[in-house]
């Protein structure tokens, strides 16, 4: 069992008052909490730390763990003992338990302090457990998806890590694949429910649930927000000015748009319904503006002197007092 | 609701209405909890009464994040309720950061 250093990971002195930790865990948990953090792993750095100040905050199990960290064997790979006959006085399940995610905390953790509920020692081989039950856990897991994916819908496989109860009655992990058919029309940040599909019950418990988390990566052409989406559209001056029927892309396919006469940069067109579906769909928002050609030749400067001469327009009339 | 398999697919979206009952089983959530989530403005379901209150199956897992936060950053309520719209704005924000920069790449490239 690898020894876990609570000090190291919260980052504090083993003479660290209470003021301290409790500084030290929000400033880390503000960092890793995976509803707030963006960093890389964030939920393996929160489930240590959630762990490393369940311990520190409790003056009884800070006491016992100093004194394991003092006593215990520990091996030259960093392996750890704790002293023989070793039984805490803190053990979970006695009114410990102090509302942190007790599911994911480590063997060392479980070693030492037990588990109430989930504590190897409480289980029985055979999984159950006299006068007691408990839902399996949630699963929470992201799943990426092309924005065409979303609006089509897809077939993904999945792998996923789920906790079990093996036949000692100890809670070890798994990797298991699982094919989800996700139906058309799913949006970013949106949660599908597999009922079922998360951790094993104990005792006769029902299994928790798989949420997945939509994310739609970026689009180079459309722009996601909400239901709607959006899309920036370039017209020639002339287009803009006299109007003109172009064709635009939508996730459905092209369609053919009219842009009316007189039309302005930003002004928004919307396409109904061909946003992303739901109950109303969302919508396409058609966003103009206004390409200049790329290189002028000798007739097309001609003419844009032609203009300069008989249209009055000074654009930055409301820039001048 | 599609079939897969042995399991049930559910889109927790608009579409999906559930009452206080059902979001308290479902969340493992006291029913104080998400009647203050109300009070506060986090969750806005429709109608008059606590027993005809439907909320959108969105609410479910902003319920589950609001115990997450609560629990690990010992928010009171006050505090929750702005750190749920903060979060909120940040992802959007993000989702508009990378879009733009997604953009940006396309032009220079």
């Amino acid at each position: 069992m690898e020894f876990k250093d609570y000090y190291k990971i919260l980052g504090v002195s083993e003479t660290a008052d209470s003021a301290e930790i409790k500084s030290a865990y929000r400033k880390l948990a503000r960092k890793y909490h995976p509803d707030v953090s963006k960093e890389e792993n964030a939920e393996e750095h929160f489930k240590e730390l959630g762990e490393a100040y369940e311990v520190l905050k409790d003056p009884e199990k800070r006491g016992e763990y100093d004194q394991l960290r003092k006593y215990g064997a520990r091996g030259a790979d960093g392996s750890f003992r704790p002293p023989p006959g070793w039984q805490s006085a803190t053990e979970f399940g006695d009114g410990a338990f102090t509302g942190a995610d007790a599911a994911h905390f480590s063997d060392f953790f479980d070693a030492i302090f037990g588990r109430g509920g989930t504590a190897h020692r409480h289980y029985r081989t055979d999984g159950r457990q006299s006068g007691f039950s408990m839902r399996g856990e949630d699963l929470h897991q992201p799943i990426a998806l092309f924005l065409e994916e979303a609006f089509n819908g897809v077939e993904k496989s999945l792998r996923l890590r789920v906790p079990e109860v093996d036949e000692r009655g100890l809670i070890t992990h798994r990797e298991r694949t699982l094919k989800v058919k996700i139906p058309a029309g799913v949006g970013d940040g949106q949660h599908i429910r597999l009922r079922g599909q998360g951790g094993p019950g104990v005792g006769g418990g029902e299994p928790g649930d798989l949420y997945l988390e939509i994310r739609i990566a970026p689009h180079p052409h459309f722009r996601v927000q909400e239901k709607d989406l959006y899309l920036d559209l370039p017209l020639a001056p002339w287009e803009a000015a006299l109007g003109a029927e172009v064709e635009v892309p939508t996730l459905a396919g092209r369609v053919k748009m009219k842009i009316p006469a007189g039309s302005r940069e930003g002004q928004r067109l919307r396409l109904k319904g061909k946003g992303l579906a739901g109950k109303p769909a969302g919508d396409l928002y058609v966003v103009l503006s206004i390409a200049m050609p790329p290189q002028e030749t000798e007739s097309s400067r001609k003419l844009f002197e032609q203009l300069a001469k008989t249209v009055p327009f000074n654009p930055r009339a409301h820039l001048e007092d | 609701m599609v079939k897969h398999s042995q399991t049930t697919l559910e889109i927790l979206d608009d579409r999906l209405r559930l009452s206080l009952r059902e979001l308290s089983v479902q969340t493992g959530s006291h029913a104080e909890f998400i009647m203050d989530l109300v009070e506060y403005g986090v969750l806005q379901p429709e109608g008059g009464q606590p027993r005809e209150w439907r909320f959108p199956g969105t609410d479910l897992i902003l319920i589950k994040r609001a115990m997450r936060l609560r629990r690990d950053f010992d928010l009171n309520l006050s505090g929750l309720a702005l750190a749920l719209e903060l979060l909120e704005e940040i992802r959007m924000l993000r989702r508009t950061v990378a879009e733009l920069e997604e953009r940006q790449w396309d032009e220079e490239s």
